[in-house]
């Protein structure tokens, strides 16, 4: 692989996993009750284990935060 | 018919396992058989699998002491030094390399050429010898009473020849790594190059011994990056060979490389 | 089953599955770095590092032919159930093993030089464009990849909100995964160490997880294809034939095939039969393997529960499942082919002489 591409991909999944963990956090502890209410009282065990996979799948919890937000 | 009711009858009555409640007795001696046996394929093949290695050959590294050694430095194409023992004719040539995987960086230019001490820690593979310089500016400092200064050796061109076998980085292949060569080790030796280390081309001869080749550019210089994408690989190459005291230098140009 | 979320539903029965696990992995760990330490002593000797990159690689490719092979086992043989139900526990575990073998390789053959790590992780083999010279680091990374998104979307939370059907896709990256591994073993290690062994060793592990797979699959097949007899009524409603009432087990299910291919799982519970699809809501396992408990249908795999009458889970729960029309047609259980929206109440009927 060439260098460049390289150091291409590592910008590209550095920035995406920089946004990715932020936005984990704010999910974990906000966002989260907004797309599924049964997580409103759990505790902060349950919200940490839920942050690599909020991070990695950030643009979709995203989305749904938005469109949960839009809803009344 | 009466096969098909006990059949029925049977399911309604077998042990059933639901997480949350406790396992069922039948069950659980089914469990205490396959638990066990699982295990025991777990260290089975895990005894399988350490046994499928390799001997990664005779190497060692010397870490635990560094020594100082005494003799000349030469810089290019890679850093050695070249020491005169008592009674014998031509220079024991040790190539010299850094911490990490790193050569080349220490002393090149003010110290090429002169008599030197170098002080730091010994690979050794096949008779072979490697220092790696201790990281402090003692490393290697000019010798203000040299007592033997060894000459160039004379280098011998014997002509051109094609070869087999897999270009390794030194220091790993010297016993900085076990094992220091094949696929696997093929990223690290590439990094080791790309530092610095010196190329090695290691070849079998008819009695299965190893014989190796220090790699240099058709111009004398270290080894083309070009060549890179070889290292670790079972290959083909073709070059002029010279004899430098006891080692053998492979003038390689990357076009004159392939795999085998 | 949904009320509210805990980081893990602790019991003792995943207490003793996990202490196994551990058990195992120390075991393979152990082995392999003892056996490899006596066989190779003195300027003979192993790196240590390497003897652990080797010894947690191939413990994680053990592991995951061990996840592979669960599945299949508990299709064709119930009683291996239990193994089943922390799978996932055993999933996340065999990551962990398997970033630990990754980030030691990484930073042993990649660290220590003019490149960052990760650098030359990505540079150091170019040869894309060759089969047995092909960077086999990439495709153990890529396998990393997927078996990272399965642990960190493990939790039932990511069940619901990834939606089951996505999710389900996304755990079946589990083979995608395996291939990739396969391809790195064989383009990495096996290429290093030229011996029998190794290659032996992957080629049982294939065949294994193969060979049950097709096992587990051609039951089904022969399962589906020994069923039913469809006759169609006046009001062009397909009924599928079950067989008589007393050819269902009591509290257990029969499982039948309908037209379009779909499973109904038809119970027997308290004199009466009902019927309801064969897919869990949790996570599509086969309801109709299942028990009736305390009145309500139980799933094999997790233990999630739904009445026979409606499909729907006990309060609190709120899970719903879809339900079929059942009559009795002279002596012969039958089963419309058409699903119920999931949670639609239906009346179970009453097998003829069978007193409440």
């Amino acid at each position: 692989m060439a260098d460049s591409i390289a150091l291409a991909i590592l910008w590209t999944l550095a920035t995406y996993g920089a946004a990715g963990f932020c936005f984990a956090l704010a999910f974990v502890f906000r966002g989260i009750h907004c797309i599924d209410p049964a997580a409103e009282h759990a505790g902060l065990s349950f919200r940490i284990i839920l942050l690599p996979g909020a991070a990695a799948l950030w643009p979709i919890l995203l989305r749904r935060w938005i469109l949960a937000g839009a809803k009344p | 018919m009466s096969d098909q009711r006990s059949r029925v009858s049977m399911l309604s009555q077998a042990p059933f396992y639901v997480g949350y409640l406790p396992v069922p007795s039948p069950l659980a001696a089914f469990l205490f058989l396959i638990v066990p046996t699982v295990l025991a394929v777990l260290a089975f093949t895990a005894i399988a699998a350490a046994r499928s290695q390799r001997d990664p050959g005779a190497a060692v590294w010397n870490d635990a002491h560094a020594r100082q050694f005494r003799g000349l430095f030469v810089a290019h194409p890679y850093p050695m030094l070249l020491i005169q023992k008592d009674g014998e004719e031509t220079p024991e040539i040790h190539l010299l390399v850094e911490m990490g995987k790193h050569a080349g960086r220490i002393g090149l230019a003010e110290l090429n050429g002169k008599s030197v001490i170098s002080s730091g820690w010994t690979l050794e593979r096949d008779g072979r010898r490697m220092i790696e310089l201790e990281p402090d500016a003692k490393a290697l400092v000019a010798d203000a009473s040299p007592s033997a200064v060894p000459p160039l050796p004379p280098v011998v061109t014997t002509g051109r020849v094609t070869l087999h076998g897999e270009i390794v980085d030194s220091k790993c292949y010297l016993g900085a790594m076990k094992p220091g060569e094949g696929k696997t080790h093929k990223a690290c030796a590439t990094l080791c190059i790309r530092g610095g280390i010196p190329p090695v081309l290691v070849t079998r001869d008819d009695a299965g011994g190893r014989v190796y080749y220090l790699l240099v550019d058709p111009s004398g210089g270290p080894l083309d990056p070009a060549a890179w994408p070889f290292v670790g690989d079972p290959v083909e190459l073709s070059g002029e060979l010279e004899l430098m005291g006891g080692m053998r230098l492979l003038k390689v140009s990357p076009r004159d490389i392939s795999r085998r | 089953m949904s009320t509210g979320y805990v980081a893990v539903q602790w019991s003792r029965h995943k207490r003793v599955y996990d202490a196994s696990i551990a058990i195992g992995i120390a075991l393979y760990l152990g082995a392999f770095v003892g056996v490899s330490k006596v066989l190779w002593q003195g300027a003979h000797g192993i790196s240590d590092e390497v003897i652990l990159i080797r010894a947690l690689g191939s413990c994680a490719i053990v592991l995951l032919h061990v996840i592979l092979c669960i599945g299949p086992l508990a299709r064709l043989e119930p009683r291996f159930l239990p193994i089943l139900y922390n799978r996932r526990h055993l999933g996340v575990i065999t990551f962990l093993v398997a970033l630990a073998h990754a980030m030691l390789a990484i930073g042993y053959y990649h660290g220590f030089g003019v490149l960052s790590p990760v650098r030359s992780l990505l540079t150091s083999n170019p040869n894309i464009d060759s089969f047995r010279a092909f960077p086999f680091e990439l495709l153990g990374l890529g396998a990393l990849a997927i078996m990272f998104l399965m642990a960190a979307t493990s939790h039932d939370f990511w069940l619901r909100n990834l939606s089951a059907s996505t999710w389900k896709r996304l755990h079946m990256l589990v083979y995608v995964a395996y291939g990739l591994l396969v391809g790195h073993v064989a383009l990495g290690a096996l290429q290093t160490d030229r011996g029998w062994i190794g290659p032996a060793l992957m080629f049982v592990g294939l065949c294994t997880v193969s060979g049950l797979h097709i096992a587990a699959g051609l039951q089904e097949y022969r399962k589906d294809r020994g069923n039913p007899t469809t006759t169609p009524d006046a009001e062009e409603v397909t009924w599928v034939d079950v067989g008589a009432p007393n050819e269902i087990p009591i509290d257990r299910a029969r499982t039948v095939c309908a037209p379009g291919g779909e499973r109904i799982a038809v119970f027997s519970t308290g004199g009466t039969i009902s019927a309801v699809t064969n897919i869990c809501a949790h996570q599509g396992g086969p309801i109709g393997e299942g028990k009736v408990i305390d009145g309500c249908i139980t799933c094999p795999w997790h233990g999630w529960q739904y009445r026979p009458q409606d499909g729907c889970s006990p309060p609190p729960f709120k899970e719903k499942i879809a339900t079929y029309q059942v009559r009795i047609v002279s002596g012969r259980v039958q089963v419309s082919a058409k699903a119920l929206p999931p949670g639609t109440p239906t009346t179970p009927v009453r097998i003829p002489g069978d007193m409440p």
